[in-house]
């Protein structure tokens, strides 16, 4: 265990947490407007093969990132349509729309490529990685913090915006009251059907930026179902850390920190299943822990309600 | 007579949806260039053209009906297992470990014990979601997504570690004895005998909802939990009996995946089944007579694809698109028929008003 071994996790593991940061702060977005969007994983799906749709044809990286958030826009719109115009069950389309991406994506690099399984060509552009000037000479940061994908830093400064957006904009609290209490919303004349669709639009653009940085991050080529399950540890995530963006985005560090180190001792051998188990087993054990706490002090609520009663009764 | 007449219903309105999606696909098929009628024509000519293709058919629908069923009695009881995958993964790869561990027993006592091992394990990996729910209210749609991967890796850790088979690829264990092996239906067009235990499930499952005590407190829960425990029935403690019939399916499922056509165990076994359960058991509004009609028409749909590929020319994945666009047009389905309900109900009282 040497130093540069812990930084080189470290690292990956900060590259590998950026699609389950951004996926999972457009989940919280959903969650918190009421809608909890399982389908991540779809959209992020789409998001990938859209990007590099977009950068195949036109050769340029930005162009790809416009598709991709297009695209997932797009599928963002059946999403609202079904649970929000038609109000189907928001789980039920959420599996539809898991399994339309999976096989829409594959679908359409039969008809686009005319490949299965994996495409990728000279003329997609990637992502460029960023490189600071000044951390070179800082010996530890510049390994860990240094030549990331442009995400990577993405996503770092979304986490401040929605921050803002959550607890220090209106649209927080319209967020928030649209999931928790709508009647309430409804009745200070804002339209909780627009806040819910607003949601989903963020939720729809961040999972398309995640799906980009998945094919256009660092491999520069798409894989038939290539996001394997990030959109449900991003959901996690979100389950896990709340509507809080900061709590959120640690857990997904956790996480991607889970992946890396699943990574380095895979290389070396080591079972690295238990590692990967990690993000679900602590998503269930913190459902459990909440309802537990939750089940405590309503059984603590009644029975002082029963007390009072009691003591009232012999006031009678 | 009453429940004779409901089926007929939804096997209708399963009709009126498989024809929209055929539409649908039609329709896709026209903007990329095909010719839809060639294409479907081919697609049914493929997947029921001869005996051996109609095998080929039951032989995919057995784990269909089974992880359909799956699904739909916990469903019924108003309490959601998304998790037939991991569970199905868990009882094949039990259903492998001790096809291929133990050797020389005779055919009618391995059997059985793959088949109870791998029910066991479903059971298990359904009950510990179920337990979560009636004792704490965690939210069982989460919990047993959640446990798909948890099970999926643990599987896989089985598959490539300790029961490993070293002479193939990774991620697999070694075949199962002779003794483990359902026999064949019929030999000679490769009919296997695991669609006996799809129809046999799906009759108890018949039975048990329509002409039970226990049926009849399922889906009493499922219509209004409130109200059956009002009316005296314990629900966490049939929302727990519902869930462990559902991971003893799930099991079946994975043994009769091992045993009746893969004869090992390798990741992801459970591939599609798990989650086209979930859409199978959705059409059919789980109901288990239209939840065998619905496997067959999916099992259609998946096998014709090649045959489309190979005449018309259709990417075989387009079924998939549909398959998924499918359970989207129910959704829309029910929608549509809530309006007309509404429509129906407001010009009875416009009615009643000008009177």
């Amino acid at each position: 265990m040497n130093i540069d071994f812990i930084l080189d996790v470290l690292g990956t593991g900060l590259r590998m947490a950026t699609p389950f940061i951004l996926a999972g702060l457009g989940g919280l977005i959903s969650l918190s407007a009421g809608d909890l969007n399982i389908s991540l994983e779809g959209f992020m799906l789409i998001g990938a093969f859209f990007a590099i749709l977009g950068s195949y044809l036109f050769e340029s990286y930005v162009i790809g990132i416009c598709f991709a958030i297009l695209a997932t826009m797009l599928y963002g719109l059946i999403f609202g349509l079904f649970t929000i115009k038609l109000k189907a069950d928001v789980f039920v389309v959420g599996i539809a729309l898991n399994l339309l991406a999976s096989e829409a994506t594959v679908f359409f690099s039969r008809l686009f490529f005319n490949v299965r399984g994996s495409f990728s060509d000279p003329r997609i552009v990637g992502i460029p990685n960023i490189h600071f000037d000044i951390l070179e000479k800082v010996p530890m940061l510049n390994e860990l913090f240094n030549d990331h994908s442009a995400f990577v830093y993405v996503s770092w400064i979304m986490i401040i915006v929605f921050w803002f957006l959550i607890y220090r904009t209106p649209y927080g609290f319209y967020f928030r009251a649209a999931g928790e209490h709508p009647e309430a919303l409804e009745t200070t004349g804002i339209r909780v059907n627009k806040i819910r669709w607003i949601a989903n639009v963020i939720c729809s653009v961040m999972c398309g930026l995640a799906g980009a940085h998945l094919s256009l991050g660092y491999l520069k080529l798409f894989v038939e179902d290539m996001t394997a399950g990030r959109g449900f540890i991003a959901l996690s995530a979100v389950i896990f850390g709340g509507s809080n963006p900061l709590t959120m985005s640690f857990t997904s560090l956790l996480f991607g920190l889970a992946e890396g180190i699943s990574l380095r001792i895979q290389n070396m051998g080591i079972p690295s299943q238990f590692t990967l188990m990690l993000p679900y087993l602590t998503t269930i054990l913190a459902l459990v822990f909440r309802a537990v706490k939750k089940n405590r002090k309503v059984s603590l609520l009644t029975s002082i309600a029963a007390v009072e009663t009691e003591v009232k009764g012999e006031k009678l | 007579m009453k429940n004779s007449k409901r089926t007929i219903n939804s096997l209708t309105s399963i009709v009126g949806v498989f024809i929209a999606t055929m539409i649908f696909g039609a329709v896709i098929m026209v903007v990329i260039g095909k010719n839809p009628l060639q294409a479907y024509t081919a697609m049914f000519s493929y997947a029921l053209g001869d005996m051996s293709a109609i095998a080929n058919l039951m032989n995919r629908s057995m784990a269909l009906i089974l992880s359909a069923l799956c699904y739909a009695v916990a469903s019924n009881a108003g309490i959601y297992n998304l998790g037939g995958k991991g569970q199905i993964e868990l009882g094949a790869i039990a259903a492998a470990v001790i096809g291929y561990k133990l050797v020389g027993l005779p055919i009618y006592i391995h059997i059985p014990l793959c088949i109870l091992a791998a029910i066991v394990m479903g059971m298990i990996g359904a009950a510990v979601p179920g337990y979560l729910r009636v004792k704490w209210k965690v939210d069982e749609v989460i919990s047993t997504i959640m446990l798909n991967s948890v099970f999926f890796m643990f599987t896989s850790y089985l598959a490539n570690y300790p029961f490993r088979d070293v002479t193939r690829w990774s991620g697999t264990t070694p075949p199962v004895a002779e003794s483990a092996k359902l026999p064949f239906l019929i030999q000679n067009i490769d009919l296997r005998s695991g669609i006996i235990l799809g129809f046999v499930a799906a009759a108890v499952i018949y039975w048990i909802f329509n002409y039970t005590n226990q049926g009849y407190r399922w889906k009493m829960i499922g219509l209004n939990p409130r109200f059956a425990q009002y009316g005296g029935v314990n629900v966490a403690k049939d929302q727990m009996k519902a869930m462990i019939v559902s991971g003893l399916l799930s099991g079946l499922t994975g043994a009769v995946l091992v045993c009746g056509s893969n004869y090992r165990f390798w990741e992801s076994i459970a591939g599609p089944y798990g989650w086209d359960g979930v859409l199978v058991a959705m059409l059919a509004k789980n109901n288990p007579v239209a939840i065998i009609a619905v496997s067959f028409v999916f099992s259609i749909f998946k096998n014709g694809a090649l045959g489309m590929e190979q005449v018309a020319g259709v990417p075989s994945d387009l079924t998939g698109v549909l398959l998924a666009a499918l359970i989207l047009f129910i959704t829309g389905r029910e929608f549509v028929s809530i309006i007309f309900r509404k429509r129906k109900h407001i010009v009875l009282v416009d009615e009643k008003v000008k009177q």
